[in-house]
Order: structure tokens, then sequence, then C-alpha cells
């Protein structure tokens, strides 16, 4: 009963903090590079509690129109560091970039904790824009849960992410953005950093960026970063 | 609240622009891991579309941080890369597996 009760707790807490920056994570653009191998790590940090969650992959272009990476997720909440779920993610180059006013591209993505029978999957349309020195990207993804294991108590239907970013070509090596992610309920806007070749690294690209949250439901401050090696 | 109607608002949006004019298709080729031509003239203000064959066996990326493109093309293989509206200008580009050697360049005016 005890366990039970501590166990009840314990999840109502992990969801809060989880909950805090749910909807920060990346922000895609819609292209894809055939034959192009990238490794993959990135991470999204609540500030104020220390929670974090950590994701690693690889992935292959398969073709001039389709991306799959693989990955390993894993979490820190309330002290605790677990590799928690694997996730398949395609993403689909719709259109060629500079075809028509806007290029297109969809992502399409399944997670599945490795403890339990919970899946999350992830699908909508990737949109980018160009307007002379800057970039506008935007992204709409619908997900749902599903699985024997999931809380028959939480709202089990789609819900919404959204994302959007304004980046200046300043240069090659480094450009400067502002970001926007949220979700049903969290809602974070900051400031963003991307980067290529960094102390002259080729194939090297990173961004980093500070979200500060826009309502109660979100952490005052959370960091995401991300690295890539592509080859 | 978003849901799946905004996805069709989106993709709505874009074919408003694939009524467009016939875009110009300019030619050019990768051999022995050089562009030929090594200097592409466009007109300024148009878009255009570069038909990039590549008649090596190996592939090649042309990649062009100006021009906002980057993209492998297979060996023994043809890519299109869509190009502008540009100011005029010279736009560098390069091939990213041959660099000593694959460089080019579009001029637009």
């Amino acid at each position: 009963m005890w366990k039970h009760s501590f166990s009840g707790v314990a999840a109502v807490t992990t969801l809060a903090s989880a909950t805090a920056f749910a909807g920060v994570d990346k922000v895609y653009d819609p292209y894809v590079e055939k034959g192009e191998v990238e490794l993959e790590a990135r991470g999204v940090h609540d500030l104020d509690s220390g929670d974090y969650k950590t994701k690693v992959g690889i992935g292959y272009g398969v073709t001039s129109r389709w991306f799959v990476e693989g990955y390993l997720i894993g979490k820190r909440e309330n002290g605790h560091f677990k590799v928690e779920a694997g996730e398949i993610e395609n993403k689909f180059q719709l259109t060629e970039q500079g075809q028509y006013w806007a290029d297109l591209g969809a992502l399409v993505e399944l997670e599945r904790e490795l403890d339990h029978d919970v899946w999350e999957a992830k699908v909508g349309p990737l949109v980018q824009k160009q307007f002379g020195d800057f970039v506008a990207t935007g992204n709409l993804l619908f997900e749902k849960k599903f699985g024997d294991d999931i809380d028959d108590h939480a709202d089990n239907g789609w819900e919404t992410l959204g994302s959007a970013q304004m980046k200046y070509r300043l240069s090659e090596n480094l450009e400067p953005g502002i970001e926007y992610y949220g979700d049903e309920e969290t809602h974070a806007v900051g400031p963003v950093l991307i980067g290529a070749n960094p102390f002259g690294m080729e194939r090297v690209k990173w961004e980093a960026g500070l979200l500060f949250g826009l309502n109660d439901a979100t952490a005052d401050s959370t960091l995401r970063w991300q690295l890539e090696y592509e080859f | 609240m978003l849901r799946i109607p905004s996805a069709f608002a989106i993709a709505t949006l874009l074919s408003v622009g694939t009524a467009q004019a016939e875009i110009q298709t300019v030619d050019l080729a990768i051999k022995d891991h050089r562009f030929q031509p090594e200097a592409v003239t466009i007109p300024a203000g148009e878009k255009i579309k570069l038909m990039v064959h590549n008649q090596d066996a190996t592939p090649e990326e042309f990649e062009s941080y100006e021009l906002n493109r980057e993209k492998i093309i297979p060996g023994n293989s043809k890519a299109v890369i869509f190009v502008g509206p540009l100011a005029p200008g010279e736009y560098p580009f390069f091939g990213e597996f041959n660099q000593d050697t694959a460089q080019g360049r579009v001029i637009a005016e």
C-alpha cells in the first residue's frame, strides 16, 4: 500500500517535472541528403530542477527524400538518470529546396519505453522559407501515446506540439536566431546560436539555445544543445 | 487548439506557390572532379533550375553557403538544384568531396 502510494507520488512528481520542458526539443529543417551518415547527440536541461533529457543517435540518408535515424533516450529525473526509451525517426523531404514559395517536409517518429509497453507516435509537417538573409522554420507535430502500460487516467488523445525558429545567416560558422517551443501546456521562447566547423572541425555542426518559460507550467529557463557529425 | 486541419492549411498555403511560370534550366556538368562550366551566368532576379550531371563514377556534393544549397549527387547521376531569385553578383560554389579542383561560381547579371 505504502509502495503504491509512493509510486503514485513519484509518478505525479515525475510527470510535473517532465512536463516543464516537454515541448522543447529541436526545430527540424525539411531537407534530406542521400547517403549522408549523421552521428547526433542532443539534450534539454531544466536549469531550475537539474532534470534533463538527452538523446544519442545515428542516421542515414536512404534516398534523396528519406532520412532515417535511431536514438536512445535517457532522462535524469529527481536525481536519477536512466536510459528510458528507443526511437526511430523518419524525415521526408517533400519538395526541392527553393522549388516553391516554401520548402516542405514531414516527420514521422515512433518511440517506445524500454521497460514498459508505452509507445509514442509523432507525425507532422516541417516547413522552411528563406527571406533574404533570414530563414524561418516551423514544425507542427501531432503526438499520441498508446500501449498496455499507458496511464489510463491521462488524456491519451492526440496532442499538438509546435516549434518555430527564425535565424539570421550571419556566416557559415555562426547563425544567431530565436526559437519558440510549445505544446498544449508549456510555452517557451529564447535565443539560439547555430554553428558549424567549431575550432576548424569540418563536418561538425552545433546548436545551443536558452528558452524562457512563458507560463507557470514551463520551466523558467531551459537549456538545449545539439552536436552533429556528418560524413 | 491546433489539430489535423492545420496541416491541410499549410499544404494549401504551399500549393499557392506551385502555380509558377516556366523555369529556365541551366546545365552544369561534373567531370574529372571539376565543374563544367566553372562560371554559370544566369539572369538576376529570376529563379532558375540547375541540372547538375555528375559524369564521374564517384559522388560529389554541390555546396554553397552563399546560395544556401547543399546536395549530394551520386556518381553517373543527375540532380536538380533550384537557385534564386538572386541579386546581381557572384556566388561561389564548390564540390565538398573534391574541393581542390571542384570550384565554380554563379554570376547573376
